[in-house]
């Protein structure tokens, strides 16, 4: 790879919001809310090689990959091609632009229009942009057909004639008749069977050889990501958390999210220890982003406080409780459910005994928890959140007690101001800047930060770093 | 499928890909940089030009493109055999009713023929035969009867079809043009301008269209225009509604995201890839409402204010016959009165709806019939092992 050479692309704070008002009434009475799908991106991508963007549903890859093309028009930033911003083209310059930069669909069958034949649909690249006209088109797509390995034949076929896989060739084929240099594929082969899956991959990484294309490919499956890419980077809300050449990426020092994703893929595999991270919950609303690093709700490496003389998962455990109680409006919510639990059914049968024979106070049901003895109650608490019976810390026992206590008496706001200053990460007062871990390899994770102690777990005191929330 | 997939709940399944690509992974860097391969392109274009010369230039590959896809709608058309025997009978309907009487026009006669008999006015115990009298049962001579005025039903029916046939196609045609523009435009702006056009469409859609066309011929009184006007005002609506729906949704189809990602201006993303998709409901739509308009001009001659009294409109001749439904002079009841012209109508509708489904199955790319599936089949299952 030749690192000094001038990127094909260069994306630089890209953002795209939009509104997500639905309806008259709500653009009425000004009630929008910003979606904030890209929010501040940078990459490059040199030539000839294969960027992976890789995060869950909802981080914002689509918008990504739409705005880098202006298929949607970014809010904010550049995106340069040979040096040249195309957020500030005309739109009949971009028209002209788009002979470079090409498009891959996620969904083939629904990004073919039913109407035309595979012949029309690979041609219309070459009437729009006039590259080739009568028989000379007619050859060229015949050409291009067999390129993505269709047969030349099935020129006048309808698009729902074909199978996933040869779909999918054919938006292929689409993109590369304008012989770009830039492909941004977006989720290629998630919408393919496995089996066919490998093929089209084989198809793009030829394709890549035999043109010389750079490819933006975006993926949920880092198995994908990890066959194709040069470099990868990892997305969440909006912002990559890390970025890096494959193998940096996929070996430690990870990045948490990136380490639960690869900890999540299923195959025991001598390269990955699979210690079975799992995320909790999902993706958070773009529309209103977590302070501080955007992953903090679900993060397993979250940082304690530095006051804290807990250990540093059951300080996670608590400043969970705090976080889910300060956004719950039903205490239900933050009791344990689980009813196949050997553990919950004895304590449901108590639950019966003391709060009454109504069905509905069985909180294996999980409904009516406060109904319970307080210390029915508190277990159900500490078994959601996976808390020992008593802290090791007497101070933070004390505060948990207190809460504990205001949640009984169905005082959801009272327990999470109880808990809140006591269990406050710094990772939610502070937006990781990237960290240089390695050549070419950031990492958007306080973790790497100078004044992080490694042994401590936590920062010194006063060595947090001075970000902005 | 979508990426909300959990990327671990793939299972044992797919073990031979995994561990494929695992030792591709050894191989990444393959994919580096080659340098933009000029040499291929060069390549590629003396192919192309050689392909050039030895076909010689045809241009319009789009256009035939485009004509492929109809002409396939077309055969697909021609292989639906009710469809078929459907268009046969309204053609001969149409063909007949012209050339049952001359046409002239200006004094010229442009259409010599006259397969009716005798002229739908003339009243045959006047002018031809004083032993006819009104209602006199069908015959070898008047193959339909007479009817109470005593003229030749046979011929009526015949030159009937003029009015209630043209009428339709013309409104039909008006309606539809003026629907297609109305509802592109607003589905394709949008926004306000969608908004007060489409409650325009449904101030029109809170009257019942018989009723509005009703009020129309009571105010401009009867004939063949007022008629036309009557059904042409308030018929578009339908067409608006029904393109602007489809505009909104295809606007936002994948397909035309990718149109615009090759680079094509808007004008040719509608052209292209919106309005085809937009115009076969239309078409359907349109097919099918030549029958209700038909019936409606029907109705409303029943009531007797289409055309003028006498003339021999089908509806206009079932309302001249009206009172002898219950009971006829002498007691006895002139069915041949209203059974031809009401068959006529029947006929002539039910033809037209059975083209309506016959268009809308024709042209439903979609719509695979058994061959299509079976070729789609086998698809699956070869196409991929390349
Ligand atoms: S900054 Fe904190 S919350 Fe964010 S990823 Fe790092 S440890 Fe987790």
């Amino acid at each position: 790879m030749s690192d000094s050479a001038e990127p094909v692309l260069r994306v630089e704070g890209l953002k795209t919001h939009y509104d997500s008002t639905d309806g008259f009434l709500d653009r009425l009475f000004g009630r929008s809310r910003r979606v904030r799908a890209v929010d501040g991106v940078d990459f490059e991508l040199r030539e000839g090689e294969t960027l992976g963007v890789v995060g869950e549903s909802g981080c914002g890859k689509t918008t990504l990959a739409r705005s880098v093309l202006r298929l949607i028009e970014p809010t904010a930033g550049s995106v340069y091609h040979r040096g040249e911003d195309l957020t500030a083209l005309s739109s009949a310059e971009l028209r002209d632009r788009r002979t470079d930069l090409q498009y891959v669909f996620q969904d083939p069958l629904s990004s073919l229009n039913p109407r035309l034949t595979a012949g029309d649909v690979v041609g219309e690249p070459l009437d729009v942009h006039g590259l080739a006209t009568g028989s000379e088109r007619d050859e060229r797509v015949r050409e291009l057909l067999e390129t993505v390995g269709l047969n030349a034949n099935y020129a006048d076929r309808y698009p729902h004639e074909f199978s996933g896989g040869q779909q999918q060739r054919l938006g292929i084929a689409r993109a590369l008749a304008v012989e770009p240099e830039v492909i941004v594929c977006d989720e290629p082969v998630s919408a393919l069977d496995a089996s066919v899956q490998s093929q089209v991959l084989n198809l793009l990484s030829d394709l890549q050889e035999e043109f010389g294309l750079s490819y933006v490919f975006i993926a949920h499956d880092l198995r994908v990501v990890e066959h194709v890419s040069d470099r990868v980077a990892v997305m969440y809300l909006g912002e990559f958390v890390e970025r890096g050449p494959t193998d940096a990426v996929f070996e430690p020092p990870h990045h948490p999210y990136t380490e639960a994703l690869l900890s999540a893929i299923p195959e025991p595999d001598p390269l990955w220890d699979g210690d079975g991270i799992r995320l909790t919950g999902t993706v958070p609303s773009p529309i209103d982003p977590p302070d501080g690093c955007r992953f903090h709700t679900r993060c397993p490496r979250l940082v304690p406080d530095a006051n804290s003389d807990l250990p540093a998962d059951v300080w996670r455990s608590v400043a969970a409780l705090a976080r889910r109680a300060a956004s719950a409006d039903d205490v239900t919510s933050l009791t344990a459910t689980r009813g196949a639990d050997d553990r919950t059914a004895r304590l449901g049968e108590s639950t019966r005994r003391s709060g009454g024979s109504s069905p509905r106070s069985d909180p294996a049901t999980g409904s009516g928890p406060t109904e319970a003895s307080r210390e029915t109650f508190g277990g159900l608490v500490r078994e959601e959140f996976d808390l020992p019976e008593t802290l090791p810390d007497a101070d933070a026992e004390e505060t948990l007690g207190e809460a504990i206590d205001a949640l009984y008496d169905d005082r959801i706001g009272t327990a999470a101001t109880l808990l809140e200053p006591a269990f406050t990460s710094p990772c939610e007062r502070h937006h990781p800047p990237e960290y240089e871990v390695g050549v070419d390899h950031g990492i958007a994770c306080l973790r790497y930060d100078d004044g992080f102690d490694e042994e401590a777990g936590t920062f010194e005191e006063g060595a947090e770093p001075a970000g902005s929330v | 499928m979508t990426d909300d997939d959990d990327p671990g709940t793939d299972t044992a399944d797919d073990d031979g890909t995994r561990s494929r690509a695992r030792s591709r992974t050894d191989e990444r860097g393959r994919i580096r940089i080659t340098g933009f391969e000029a040499d291929r392109v060069r390549d590629r274009d003396s192919l192309s030009e050689w392909g050039d010369e030895a076909a010689g230039g045809t241009n319009g590959g789009t256009a035939a493109g485009m004509d492929g896809r109809w002409r396939r709608g077309l055969r697909r058309f021609g292989r639906n055999r009710s469809a078929m025997t459907a268009l046969a009978v309204v053609v001969s309907m149409a063909l007949v009713s012209l050339l049952a009487r001359p046409v002239e026009v200006l004094g010229v006669v442009v259409q010599p023929f006259a397969l009716a008999p005798y002229d739908p006015t003339t009243i045959l115990y006047l002018s031809v035969d004083p032993s006819v009298s009104p209602y006199d049962p069908p015959s070898w001579r008047f193959p339909m009867g007479v009817d109470g005025s005593g003229r030749d039903l046979f011929s009526r029916v015949l030159v009937g079809g003029r009015y209630s046939i043209s009428i339709g196609f013309v409104v039909v045609g008006l309606t539809a043009s003026f629907g297609l523009a109305y509802g592109a435009i607003a589905g394709y702006y949008g926004g306000v301008v969608d908004e007060v056009m489409m409650r325009i469409v449904d101030v029109v859609f809170a009257f019942p269209g018989l009723v509005l066309a009703l009020v129309v011929v009571a105010t401009l009184g009867g004939g063949y225009w007022q008629l036309v006007i009557a059904f042409s005002l308030f018929g578009w609506a339908g067409y608006a509604r029904l393109v602007r729906g489809e505009v909104l949704s295809i606007a936002e189809r994948e397909y035309v995201v990718a149109a615009k990602a090759i680079g094509a201006r808007d004008r040719a993303v509608i052209r292209r890839h919106v309005a085809p998709n937009a115009l076969s409901p239309l078409v359907v739509l349109a097919s099918l409402n030549v029958g209700s308009v038909v019936i409606g001009v029907a109705a409303l001659g029943f009531l007797g204010l289409g055309m003028d009294p006498g003339t021999a409109e089908w509806g206009t001749m079932l309302d001249a016959t009206r009172e002898t439904l219950i009971q006829g002079p002498g007691g006895r009841i002139p069915w041949w009165a209203t059974v031809y012209p009401g068959g006529a109508i029947f006929v002539f509708v039910l033809a037209m709806n059975v083209i309506g489904d016959g268009i809308n199955d024709a042209l439903d790319a979609r719509a695979a019939g058994v061959r299509e599936g079976k070729r789609r089949r086998e698809a699956d299952r070869g196409g991929d092992e390349s």
